[in-house]
């Protein structure tokens, strides 16, 4: 697969600046320790570090993200879990760009500006999580499915790889089925072939060590967020990341309903669920920014038209043809598939084979590639290389692990379950970011209790509560010490009250 | 009559008809009433706080003030069923007009109804009974009015500006209006349209919403609408799997879908892209996207979907003569039934709100007592028009309480680290909370008297 060096060059710079964010994300603690497990040859099928669903079945679902958080965390140490997530970064950048680039062949103007918001609203998942991999296995199918049938069959190994990382592959099964659907609406001719594209898409996502379960997990976070987490909650305009979204969608509606060309079923089939996807949830909000690319680079005004024109003669008929195309006949033609990419590939058949489309030999073309992509890893090498390995902690109760009691009996902000099974393992968790496996009943209790709601002692009883580790402002952490809790560690970040 | 000409009649006596039967029961309804009545009572605007311990003697404005005159005015010659009535006409309004312009947009008064019925349904979230019920009748009178111009009938723009300065005084959402006038004339203007005309209307009708003598002012307004106050439900952004929620991205995806497949005009893009986001923004919004989106849909519909367009087959003379008659027999039919709801609606009138979610059970004890009341937020208006004797600690006009009296409230009650003293700086002697409040179960602890509870709801007192 070949990347435009815009994308290369914008993929390398956006992976080298989110060197600077240090690791510091409260899931991906419970991530890399679920992938330890599994890189031991023991992939976690019950829970082992919390003592209130210990031995309870938790969910495989992600066991290669995990597992592949854990191999750069033994590879690199907190260092190498950087470096994924900068290959991760320069990955997507790359990818998104590309696809506007290919969508717009020739402006890179309008390409960069099409990418622009997916780039500004993905970085708010530019976290050490599987999910960021998903975000990137998501930036590969949208390109693949403005494409052909050979790239249509593509998806299959991609949703296979990607049903192992994380869940939001079930929105990828989703959009290829309504690509197939869609195609086989526009297309007049062997509309069978989509049958078994469609079934194998389905069967490349059941395999695994989940099987079945992954899509119930999928289907129930979808169909029911839990709104209290800030990620699950629902895009808000009034913060920086819900007006980024609301700015992507308000840019394609507003090409939409200027643009003189229709877009096509495939469009529809793509921008639609993924709009309503991104409704959902904050943290899905960025698929939509991701999906709207394409259309958004094909259809935006070139700002540079008129200079190219006044420069280039040809340019301006080449424009010119371009926009009539667009009002008239180019509908049907993109309908059916007929993408600029196989107009491409028809002019360049007619070249001479040892020269590339660009017109230079293809020996030296490849060869100046592989040295763009060597600089390219170099800068990501030099950039990680000088970027802090060591995590956070400012955010975790890093002062209060000496004084937590061994065994069962903590009870734990929900937000540092994850840290606390890195860095206090002698100490199982009430709760983490894992979350499922604790509703309804741990999490009801937990919340009872960190609310001191009325009746939070005897439910502290029953669960026999030991310790508690909250923040000073939580009400619990306010109402024990009046009930005889003993303070045993108090900062400004974490409260340790001992019964 | 033909069914064009009678549709929005019978959509709104049959909205009528839905609206009506519902019991009154909003919170902030009883706070707008007791405003109205003051006012009434003492013939002057009020611009000072007189309900409550916290804020008392400051001022304050809602902006609107005429609205709470008129609200009081229905309770106090129709009494609870006045109010219904009074919503009921302000909801067909909504729907008589919301007809209209759905009719202007398409020749299909089939499409037309279909998409004016569910962006009634979502409105439905603020048929409430208050002030705000204005703004819900008043922006459809004025998308028809202005469609009217744009279609030729400028003369109709007279009523803009006349129409902004009753608006204004009947409450906050006057600032919508007034930007969907600028909207269009900013679209007259880069179309070459009757700028002129338009201007003017948007300019006069600006001018008119500076005449209102318990202003929220425009500012006020535009704050209000780029920061809502999150802890209360209705200011929420929208939530796409509750079913109101669902019904607004049904709108917000249709219109997206019918853009992407029949583009529109420069007037639907400066006029559903800001009041998209307004509705991302705040739940209560949502109502407006879905009313502007009509119109476009209504429109565009049959191009984005040609197959659509292409089965509507001319009839020949002889089948109209045939089709004629059902079709009038149909019309009439509706709007018979539409009468006969109506009819039954307002024989089904509430008699009474319906106070389910209040304390009513801690009315009695309340009266009797003395001091400091803290209670739900929820419940403000709700004592202000019951209680009258204990003022409240706060209540749902909000504005007045932000920043410091809301953050002391939150914090005696989610039992923040201040909360003893919030309670002692405000010496307050009874407590009327849901059961489930940290706080109560604090104030049992250090001894205060449960007076009474119910499944609820909880009155304590300090020992």
């Amino acid at each position: 697969m070949r990347v435009a060096p815009l994308a290369l060059v914008l993929g390398t710079a956006f992976g080298a600046l989110v060197s600077l964010q240090p690791v510091s994300d409260s899931d991906l603690f419970w991530h890399v320790a679920t992938g330890a497990r599994t890189l031991g040859g023991d992939l976690p099928r019950t829970d082992r570090f919390s003592w209130t669903i210990a031995g309870a079945p938790v969910l495989t679902d992600q066991w290669l993200g995990d597992a592949l958080f854990a191999l750069a965390r033994a590879l690199g140490d907190w260092r190498g879990v950087l470096a994924l997530r900068v290959v991760a970064v320069a990955a997507l950048v790359a990818i998104v760009v590309d696809s506007a680039v290919r969508a717009r062949p020739g402006r890179p103007v309008v390409a960069a500006a099409a990418a622009l918001p997916a780039i500004a609203l993905s970085r708010f998942a530019w976290t050490d999580r599987p999910e960021l991999l998903g975000l990137v296995c998501f930036a590969v199918l949208v390109r693949l499915l403005r494409g052909g049938d050979r790239e249509l069959l593509l998806t299959l190994p991609l949703l296979a790889l990607w049903a192992q990382l994380h869940g939001s592959y079930a929105l990828g099964l989703g959009l290829v089925l309504a690509s197939c659907a869609a195609r086989a609406l526009a297309e007049q001719r062997e509309r069978w072939r989509f049958v078994p594209i469609a079934a194998a898409a389905v069967s490349a996502t059941l395999i695994g060590p989940s099987g079945l379960a992954s899509w119930t997990s999928s289907g129930g976070h979808f169909l029911a967020p839990p709104r209290y987490i800030s990620e699950e909650g629902v895009p808000d305009p009034s913060t920086l990341p819900g007006l980024l979204f609301v700015a992507a969608l308000a840019l394609v509606l507003a090409t939409a309903l200027r643009s003189p060309r229709r877009a096509t079923l495939r469009d529809l089939a793509l921008l639609l669920p993924v709009a309503f996807v991104a409704l959902t949830a904050a943290r899905h909000t960025p698929l939509f920014a991701i999906a709207a690319v394409p259309y958004l680079a094909e259809r935006w005004p070139d700002p540079l038209a008129r200079w190219r024109a006044a420069s280039d003669g040809h340019d301006r008929a080449t424009e010119e043809g371009e926009v009539s195309g667009r009002a008239t006949g180019h509908d049907r033609a993109t309908e059916e598939g007929a993408v600029s990419g196989r107009a491409t590939e028809t002019l360049s058949t007619a070249r001479t084979p040892s020269l590339g489309r660009d017109g230079v030999p293809r020996a030296a073309g490849a060869l100046g590639r592989a040295a763009a992509v060597g600089a390219c890893g170099v800068v990501l090498c030099v950039s990680v290389a000088l970027a802090s390995g060591r995590v956070d902690e400012s955010g975790y109760p890093r002062g209060a692990l000496a004084a937590l009691p061994a065994g069962p009996g903590l009870l734990n902000q929900y937000d540092w379950g994850g840290y606390l099974i890195e860095f206090a393992p002698r100490a199982p968790v009430f709760i983490d970011g894992r979350l499922f496996p604790f509703v309804p009943a741990v999490l009801e209790d937990y919340r009872a209790i960190v609310g001191a709601r009325p009746g939070w002692e005897a439910v502290a009883e029953r669960r026999g509560v030991r310790a508690i580790l909250v923040r000073p402002a939580d009400p619990i952490a306010v109402r024990a010490p009046d009930r005889g809790w003993r303070v045993a560690y108090a900062d400004a970040v974490a409260v340790l009250l001992v019964r | 009559m033909s069914s064009r000409t009678s549709a929005p009649g019978i959509v709104a006596l049959a909205v009528f008809a839905l609206a009506i039967v519902r019991a009154p029961s909003d919170s902030d309804m009883y706070w707008h009433l007791a405003s109205g009545r003051w006012m009434l009572e003492h013939s002057d605007i009020l611009r000072t706080d007189v309900f409550t311990t916290t804020v008392a003697g400051q001022p304050y404005s809602v902006g609107e003030w005429l609205g709470q005159v008129v609200l009081y005015l229905a309770y106090a010659i129709g009494g609870w069923p006045g109010l219904a009535l009074l919503r009921g006409l302000l909801v067909g309004v909504a729907a008589f007009f919301l007809t209209r312009v759905a009719l202007r947009a398409t020749e299909r008064t089939g499409i037309a109804i279909l998409l004016v019925v569910p962006a009634l349904v979502l409105s439905s979230i603020v048929w409430t009974d208050r002030p705000h019920l204005f703004t819900l009748a008043f922006f459809p009178l004025l998308l028809d009015v202005l469609f009217a111009a744009r279609a030729g009938r400028t003369r109709w723009l007279l009523v803009v500006p006349p129409l902004l300065l009753i608006w204004t005084n009947l409450h906050g959402g006057y600032a919508l209006g007034l930007a969907t006038a600028g909207i269009f004339a900013v679209a007259a203007l880069l179309e070459r349209g009757a700028w002129r005309a338009f201007g003017a209307a948007a300019i006069v009708g600006g001018i008119a919403t500076l005449a209102d003598p318990g202003s929220l002012g425009l500012l006020s307004a535009i704050e209000h609408a780029a920061s809502p106050p999150r802890f209360i439900v209705e200011e929420a952004p929208p939530d796409v799997l509750r079913p109101a929620g669902f019904v607004f991205a049904l709108f917000a995806l249709g219109t997206l879908a019918v853009a992407l497949r029949a583009g529109g005009s420069l007037l639907d893009a400066l006029l559903l892209i800001p009041l998209l986001w307004l509705a991302l923004s705040a739940q209560r919004d949502m109502p407006y996207f879905a009313f502007a989106a009509v119109p476009y849909l209504a429109r565009a519909l049959p191009l984005a979907a040609p197959r659509l367009a292409r089965a509507r087959v001319a009839p020949s003379p002889r089948a109209l003569s045939r089709v004629r008659h059902p079709a009038r027999a149909v019309g009439m039919g509706l709007a018979a039934g539409a009468v006969a709801m109506a009819v039954l609606g307002i024989a089904a009138l509430p008699s009474g709100p319906d106070e389910s979610a209040y304390p009513t059970g801690a009315v009695a004890p309340l009266r009797e007592g003395r001091g400091t009341l803290l209670h739900e937020y929820d419940w403000g208006g709700y004592l202000i028009w019951r209680v009258p004797e204990r003022p409240v600690f706060i209540d749902g006009r909000l504005f007045p309480f932000l920043p410091r009296v809301y953050e002391e409230w939150r914090a005696a009650v989610m039992l923040g680290p201040r909360w003893r003293d919030v309670l002692a700086r405000h010496d307050v002697t009874t407590v009327l909370l849901r059961p489930d409040r940290p706080l109560v179960g604090a104030l049992r602890d250090d001894g205060w008297r449960e007076v009474a509870g119910a499944a609820g709801w909880i009155l304590l007192a300090r020992p």
